[in-house]
């Protein structure tokens, strides 16, 4: 063991490499063109995904960094003084290096960093609606969504439609468990609570039709109370709020 | 760092031993702490090596059915679209998992455990209450029990191990399902408690003469930080059950968003609970590799200080993170970033013990076995689910990750590489001095590497088909969203861990059946229980060692050697009493005697009072209110029959000779310091309950725009206010009654308990009147519903005073106290103090804050 510490040492940071290697092939596998909420189509998801890429990265690195430490400890020649403490100078140095240095500074800096990330990414998400702009209710049932444009009386089923980047106020309740609203691409989720209206902004910075489902297990056909919501170039989505009537209540198979 | 032993290496192990004791005396000994024989035995064993055996094998069993569990969730998780479990039952298996796992798995192991061998780590003889743990196992037992016959009845809850409302409530899920969630699991949580109060006093007054607080084992340290947070966690955790209990079979509001109650408020309670319980299975976690590190790398723990302040650091820390749960919740958004910071901060004191630990390992040489490699295992696992961790605190982020795998693959890394982990290595560490043999190496790095290979695998795709969208709780998933490949390798490598498991059951029985032998410290260990040979004798030290290090083993000569008057006392206890189980007390900070005492011995009491706490919780969910009302009546019964006086002992002569010989307290009828402060964390449990009530009362105020609620008159004062003062009259007179009996005045105390008695008594009729002339019922809103339950809560407590009351003017007739011995009153007084300072409290705020509008 003593002898091949070196070769050990090296073959180690290897497989490190290597295997940083394949959790970004892994990773990045992920995010082509599968739904996911690493492939954003809009501001708010953006801001997300940029967040967690800045999270991943420096995660990625305390994580290797400790654990090349780790190796480093366990590998290297340790003196040949075995059950004795260190002397109380050579103590108080390790204990002021590692323990307060890397247990207490260096967390405190990483997570001072990470906070002012975490404010920044909060604040760049819009929350603020423009007046008199769409507003859409979404109510959760058990277990399907009820979309209300409250302006036009149209109700939908299961799917919201939106106009390509505008921003839309969307108020969420329940009228019987908790459920939540998640659509990955678009945005993170937020809850739908009965006797509570909760009010988000959602904006699409690109049309298409993006799939979301209940996040908040809501009984037994939890699994399949899922939702689309299809964006369209504002004046397609013009003519079709205009083609609703008060009664018409659209449904995907 | 003074060592008078430097420069010891494995080649010539020459730590110091346990003096054995006195030859003539051990056989005396062995027998006085022997289990009784036969099936009577079996009940009424209270020891603690045969208790702490019990709810460590309760609770593997327990762990392997909720394995099971899991296995079904992968197998029908494996493809698309499966048809292995339909939709109901998938939903009953994965809530069957976590509950099983989160409540009857962790904790129990880790407090049988504890249970088990913390007395040899603290150089003492037994646990502080050994029927308290024996009615912590039966609860804890039966609770399982409980919560397990669902499946016989088919009412196996179905709403998630956190059981939100409003669909676990009185609506969305009717019938027994939940009701068994609720009650099942509410047996084991008061066993918990029990555990927890326990630990506390044993860690806190029953160690080793010259072990202050400074030369505890850093386990120690992390079972108390645990054992205080139980107490705050798992209290808040009945209260809340209670509530939602309420709710369900019996009309209240206090979750109901149609008549002024909240369901936020039960993820409120709930997670002020959850989040803490996760570091209650952390902590100690973090202490077992505490323990193990240095061991296995020949050199004592570097930032010994630091480790213990981040262990405290953390347990109060872990209680202000709860929100981090319910940021999709619709909280304020400073609210959002208050947690999302202390979240995040909670970090640092983990960063300071992982710092700490591979401190130590850089500076020492490592030994390559299997408990060292489960505690690199839990290091390289437990930064990572750390990392994950604070990621999940950036609220942004976790608005995408909440409730997704991404979040379940994060609570595995921490849960199962950062407590699983170290649960393994500990048994492969301590399980060959309580069986006496050593398990296989080969078998175990088999065993490990099974477990370290099948867990990456079946939790790291985890991370990425939750970023892709997928969330928890869902029994299939279409084809098309690419999440296929994801959910087949993490369901491979679940089974990956089963066989590492099932070769970790095989090493166990091989081991036992022809193992070999492990000898006293088959590890060159450090800490005490390396001291007695394997398996230790029932009694653990015959001669109680003398701490003068942190490192006994390393550092000290002799484990008998001190200040004459230790040297003396200790040796002198192996000679005397040999009729009684005795035990020591020694003081809080600096470790030194300060009583001997009798631990008690074998009982049926705790085993009643646990059947008859069964029974009152069985009554509650099949709505038989005979059988709670025997079940209450039973209870009742057996405490006081637990409690009973021992009969004497007839050493009085030896006992007087032995406190003017060596100084120090013998109490045969059972510890003062010790019943005191079993007393003192009795009334901190209901300051925590009555805490919870009012946190649950200004919540749902808050929520509320009219409170009263329209057409409800505030409530009348005349009524309360008297009662109160006749209330605070009756303190005045038990304090005298208390100041008599201190000066051996016995009329003094029987006239003012009778006294306070009556007081107290006539405060809580004209109280009750009072609540039948209130014009609204329990039920037409959460206001109502609070009221009348938190005043039955003051009630209640009011009436176990007279309770006591009662039963010490019993015992005052017989003549058991004098000026010397009244622990009994005094612990009665602190109660009735207690009771009376919840009841002001409670009834201040029903009454007063109606009118704060």
């Amino acid at each position: 063991m003593i002898t091949k510490v070196k070769a050990n040492q090296v073959t180690h940071r290897l497989l490190i490499i290597l295997c940083l290697i394949a959790i970004s092939v892994y990773v990045l596998s992920g995010c082509t063109s599968l739904p996911s909420s690493l492939n954003p189509k809009s501001n708010a998801s953006a801001q997300i995904a940029v967040l967690w890429w800045a999270m991943f990265g420096l995660g990625t690195m305390i994580w290797v960094g400790v654990t090349v430490l780790l190796l480093m400890a366990l590998f290297r020649r340790g003196t040949s003084d075995t059950y004795a403490a260190l002397p109380d100078h050579q103590h108080t140095r390790t204990v002021n290096l590692w323990v307060v240095g890397g247990g207490i500074i260096m967390p405190t800096l990483i997570l001072i960093s990470l906070i002012a990330l975490t404010v920044g990414a909060l604040r760049s998400i819009p929350s603020q609606k423009m007046p008199g702009g769409l507003v859409i209710e979404v109510t959760g049932h058990q277990w399907w969504w009820e979309a209300l444009y409250p302006d036009r009386g149209i109700t939908l089923k299961d799917q919201i439609r939106i106009p390509v980047g505008q921003p839309v106020e969307v108020r969420l309740s329940s009228t019987d468990v908790i459920h939540s609203f998640w659509v990955p691409e678009l945005h993170g989720k937020f809850d739908l609570v009965p006797g509570r209206t909760h009010t988000f902004i959602l904006q699409a910075d690109q049309p298409g039709e993006y799939r979301g489902q209940c996040a908040e297990f809501c009984g037994r056909w939890h699994a399949r109370m899922t939702v689309v919501v299809v964006v369209l170039p504002p004046e397609e989505f013009i003519t079709w709020l205009d083609s609703q009537t008060q009664s018409a209540v659209d449904s995907i198979p | 760092m003074n060592s008078e032993t430097s420069n010891r290496s494995p080649d010539k192990p020459d730590f110091p031993k346990v003096d054995p004791g006195p030859p003539e005396t051990v056989e005396t000994l062995k027998g006085v702490w022997a289990d009784p024989p036969g099936w009577r035995g079996w009940v009424s064993a209270v020891q603690n090596d045969t208790i702490g055996v019990r709810i460590l094998a309760t609770a593997f069993f327990f762990f392997v059915l909720g394995g099971f569990d899991s296995l079904v969730i992968r197998i029908q998780l494996a493809r698309p679209e499966n048809s292995f479990v339909d939709a109901e039952l998938y939903n009953k298996f994965f809530t069957m998992h976590g509950s099983v796992i989160m409540f009857l798995v962790i904790l129990p192991m880790l407090e049988g455990f504890t249970i088990l061998a913390l007395p040899f780590l603290l150089g003492s003889r037994e646990m502080p209450f050994p029927r308290l743990g024996v009615y912590s196992y039966y609860t804890f037992l039966f609770g399982g029990l409980l919560f397990y016959s669902s499946t016989l009845l088919e009412a196996v809850p179905d709403t998630g191990w956190t059981a939100y409302v409003p669909l676990s409530g009185p609506e969305y899920s009717r019938g027994l399902p939940l009701d068994y969630w609720l009650l099942g699991l509410g047996v084991a949580e008061v066993g918990a408690i029990a555990a927890g109060v326990e630990i506390i006093i044993a860690i806190l007054k029953m160690r080793a003469p010259g072990m202050t607080l400074s030369r505890m084992p850093l386990f120690a340290w992390a079972m108390l930080v645990t054992a205080f947070m139980l107490l705050f966690a798992f209290t808040t955790l009945l209260i809340g059950s209670l509530l939602l209990e309420l709710d369900r079979k019996h009309g209240t509001q206090f979750f109901n968003p149609d008549a002024g109650g909240s369901p936020i408020l039960w993820q409120h309670l709930f997670w002020i609970f959850g989040h803490p319980e996760v570091y209650i299975q952390f902590l100690p976690a973090t202490g077992i590799v505490s323990m193990i590190i240095p061991v296995f790398t020949r050199r004592p723990i570097i930032g010994y200080r630091f480790i213990a302040m981040a262990i405290v650091a953390t347990g109060f820390l872990s209680f202000g993170l709860w929100a981090h749960h319910m940021f999709s919740t619709g909280l304020p958004p400073i609210v959002l970033t208050l947690f999302a910071i202390a979240s995040m901060m909670i970090a640092i004191p983990s960063g300071v013990q992982v710092f700490a630990w591979l401190a130590t390992i850089w500076h020492g040489r490592p030994v390559w076995n299997t408990a060292f490699l489960f505690i690199l295992g839990f290091l390289v696992l437990f930064v990572f689910g750390g990392i994950t961790g604070v990621m999940t605190a950036a609220v942004p982020f976790d608005w995408q990750v909440h409730d997704s795998y991404f979040v379940v693959a994060h609570f595995h890394y921490v849960l199962i590489g950062g407590v699983v982990f170290p649960i393994f290595a500990g048994f492969y560490y301590w399980l060959p001095k309580f069986t006496g043999k050593l398990l296989s190496e080969r078998l175990g790095r088999i065993n490990f590497w099974l477990m370290f290979i099948g867990f990456n695998i079946a939790f790291f795709p985890m991370h990425i088909v939750g970023l892709m969208g997928m969330p928890r709780r869902i029994y299939t998933y279409p084809a098309g969203l690419g999440w296929d490949i994801y959910n087949l390798i993490s369901t491979m490598g679940a089974f990956i861990i089963f066989l590492g498991i099932l070769i970790f059951g095989v090493n166990v029985i091989l081991s036992m059946w022809r193992g070999k032998p492990a000898g006293d410290n088959p590890w060159n260990g450090d800490s005490l229980e390396w001291a007695v040979p394997s398996p230790p004798p029932n009694y653990g030290f015959a001669v109680a060692p003398i701490i003068r290090s942190r490192h006994p083993l390393w550092e000290q000569s002799s484990l008998h050697q001190g200040e004459p008057r230790l040297e003396s006392l200790v040796h002198a206890i192996a000679r005397w009493p040999l009729q009684w189980r005795a035990a020591l007390v020694t003081g809080t900070m600096d470790g030194r005697p300060e009583e001997l005492f009798r631990v008690s011995g074998p009982s049926f009491w705790p085993f009643a009072a646990s059947c008859a706490t069964m029974l009152i919780f069985i009554g509650e969910l099949f709505d038989l209110y005979w059988v709670i009302g025997l079940g209450a009546l039973g209870l009742l019964a057996s405490l006081v029959l637990w409690h009973w006086p021992d009969p004497p002992t007839h050493t009085q002569q030896e006992e007087e000779e032995f406190e003017r010989t060596h100084k120090i307290s013998v109490n045969a009828r059972g510890s003062h310091a010790v019943s005191r402060l079993g007393m003192w964390l009795g009334v901190l449990i209901m300051a925590i309950a009555l805490a919870t009530f009012l946190f649950s009362y200004f919540y749902i105020r808050l929520e509320n725009t009219a409170w009263p609620p329209e057409g409800t008159a505030p409530p009348e004062t005349l009524l309360p206010t008297i009662s109160a003062t006749i209330l605070l009259a009756s303190a005045g007179i038990m304090r005298w009654a208390v100041k008599g009996i201190e000066r051996g005045n016995q009329r003094r105390l029987q006239t003012g308990l009778a006294w306070a008695f009556l007081l107290g008594a006539l405060a809580l009729g004209i109280q009750i009147i009072d609540f039948t002339r209130l014009g609204f019922s329990v039920d037409f809103h959460a206001y109502g519903s609070l009221f009348y339950i938190l005043g039955g809560f003051a009630f209640v407590v009011l009436l176990i005073g007279l309770g006591m009351n009662a039963l010490i003017q019993f015992w005052a007739g017989r003549g058991e106290y004098n000026s010397r011995s009244h622990i009994g009153v005094e612990n009665t007084g602190l109660y009735w103090y207690a009771a009376i300072v919840i009841w002001l409290l409670t009834f201040a705020v029903l009454y007063g804050v109606p009118y704060l509008t």
